[in-house]
Parts: C-alpha cells; structure tokens; sequence
C-alpha cells in the first residue's frame, strides 16, 4: 500500500486542502497503486450512489399518517380512561363518608347508653318478680321508685 | 419548497401538511439511506416509517442550531441499528442473498454487482457502514457526517478508511472486484 493510501481517502472525498490536492493530482499519475485504488474508490462511489430503490411516495405517506392516527387514537382512549376512573372516583368519595357517619350514629343508639331513668331502671331489674309485681299492681313505676 | 426551519415553525404552530412537505421533501433518502444501512426493501421502509414517526413526536424538541438534516440522518442511523438489533436472527446470510441475486440478475452484470457490493456492505460493522452510507449515498462532508452522528472527524475519515479497505477485502475474496 502507498504511504499516501489515507491522504487519498481524503483527496476522493475533497477533503483536502488546495495544495495537498494539487500534490495528489500529480501523485496518482505517477503511482500504479494509487492510480488503481483510485479506479475501485470510484467505482464503489458510483455502484453504491446508484443503489437506490424505488418507492410509492404517496403510499408512503398515507401509510404513515395512518399510522399516526392510529397512535393518536389509542392515546385519547388511553387518556378517556384515566379522565373516566377520576370522574367516577369523585363520585363515589362521599359514600364512604357517609357510610362511615351511619355507623357513628348506630353506635350512639346503642342501648348500652340509654339514659331515660325508668326504662333503664327497668332494665337493670330485670328480675322476673319484680316485674310481675309492677304489672298486677297496676302501679306505674316512677323514677327512681325502686321496688322490692 | 419552503426551507426546513419555516416548515417546521408551520407544523410546531399545528400545521400537518408543512410536516407532510418535510416528509416529500426527505423520503427518499431517507428511505435509501435505510435500505443501504438494512440491505432489504420492506426493512427500509420499516425502518423509514419509524424514523418518520420519531421526528413528528419529537420535532418540538429539535434545536435550530443544528441543521435539520443532520438531526434527521442522526435519527435514521439509529433507527436503523435498533432495528437490525431487534430483527438480527431473521438476517438473510450473504450467501443466501447472492445466490437469489445471481439467479435473478445474472443477465443484468452491472445491477449483479450493485446487489453484491449491498450484500458486501451488510458484512462490515454498522458503525462503518453508517459512515460510507453518509458519505458516498448522501455526500455528505466530513464535517457533517461528524455532526450527524456525534463523533470527530478524525473518527469520521478513519472509519471512511477502514470501511472501504474491508468492502475491497470482501470483495475481492468473492471475485467482484474484477468488475469494479
């Protein structure tokens, strides 16, 4: 290989500087090797610059924006959703509220804390006899009345 | 046809067919640089089609310092590689390749040896191959080519260099350089 082999590289692809060109302008005629990397360098330009394919450009185009869409489309489906679980979740927030104040207000009703002094009375006389003698007396029980 | 920067500022601003133009405008070689980086028809556009996509989600980020042509070659290499990443097992071998291309151009000898120094092209490695693509399909400079794939140009004409020192070596073992 010519120890100019790199430089031209360069010179092919007009990279050089106008007096290194100049040099390898008259370089290439006077050495075999350059001049026949010269010729492949040349021919590999062309085969490969003429590679190219011919395609449908309007089928190209209509392909992608229809895959466009297509990205769009399942992106504001996406999007629908999340904005539709926020919705129905606002919605559904008071229920657990409200729920959760019944249950407070059962509690409250629990006869353990009933506070009307003959009924409680009653209740923690719950002696058969006693309440017998309630009923046959005919006798209303008043509060804080105790009967034995 | 408008220069790049207006047709972008039009589709940033909601304009769909100033992106269209760009795409017209750009196809092509687009499209070739894919097919020369993939070797096949259907994975270039593939290929293509994704590049495409890419700049439509991500044209709001391209800086205008840059030229949008190097931003758009930078993009189209690397979804190039991906690509052939991804499909590397379903790669037709050489071999495969040329005897399909012997049989079916074997009165055409010039188109013979564009299909043989493609198939040459898919055996060196991508990094190469991007480069050679770049420089001798597109024209790109040196300095382009630095700019379009982030690296130096001393990395760009080395690997100009080594590129086609390996596509004489491939070629020259497979009896085509004769015709080159």
């Amino acid at each position: 290989m010519c120890k100019y082999a790199k430089l031209l590289n360069r010179y092919i692809d007009n990279e050089l500087t106008q007096g290194k060109k100049e040099f390898m302008d008259t370089h290439i005629l006077s050495c075999p090797t350059c001049g026949q990397e010269m010729k492949f360098l040349n021919s590999l330009r062309q085969n490969i610059s003429q590679n190219k394919i011919d395609t449908n450009a309007d089928f190209f185009l209509s392909r992608l924006k229809g895959r466009i869409r297509q990205e769009e489309k399942a992106e504001n489906l996406s999007e629908s959703f999340v904005f539709d679980f926020g919705r129905w979740t606002r919605k559904l927030i008071p229920v657990p509220i409200l729920a959760s104040i019944l249950i407070v207000i059962f509690l409250n009703l629990n006869p353990n804390n009933y506070t009307n002094p003959v009924d409680e009375y009653l209740f923690i006389n719950q002696d058969s006899n006693v309440l017998a003698l309630i009923e046959t007396s005919g006798r209303q029980s008043e509060p804080g009345l105790l009967l034995y | 046809m408008p220069e790049d920067l207006e047709l972008i500022n039009r589709f940033l601003s909601g304009d769909m067919e100033a992106f269209e133009m760009l795409v017209k405008k750009y196809q092509n070689r687009v499209i070739n640089t894919a097919y020369s980086l993939a070797g096949n028809v259907s994975d270039a556009e593939d290929i293509a089609q994704d590049t495409f996509l890419k700049i439509y989600h991500g044209l709001d980020s391209f800086k205008a310092q840059a030229k949008f042509s190097s931003w758009l070659y930078r993009i189209t290499v690397n979804t190039a590689y991906d690509f052939l990443r991804a499909h590397k097992n379903k790669a037709e071998s050489l071999e495969e390749a040329d005897c399909e291309n012997i049989r079916a151009k074997e009165n055409n000898p010039d188109l013979l040896t564009r299909e043989l120094i493609q198939g040459a092209l898919g055996e060196i490695p991508f990094d190469f191959r991007s480069v050679l693509t770049l420089r001798e399909l597109n024209g790109l400079s040196y300095e382009e080519i630095s700019q379009a794939l982030k690296i130096n140009i001393g990395t760009v004409e080395s690997r100009l260099f080594r590129a086609r020192k390996m596509l004489k070596g491939i070629l020259t073992r497979k009896g085509v350089l004769k015709n080159v």
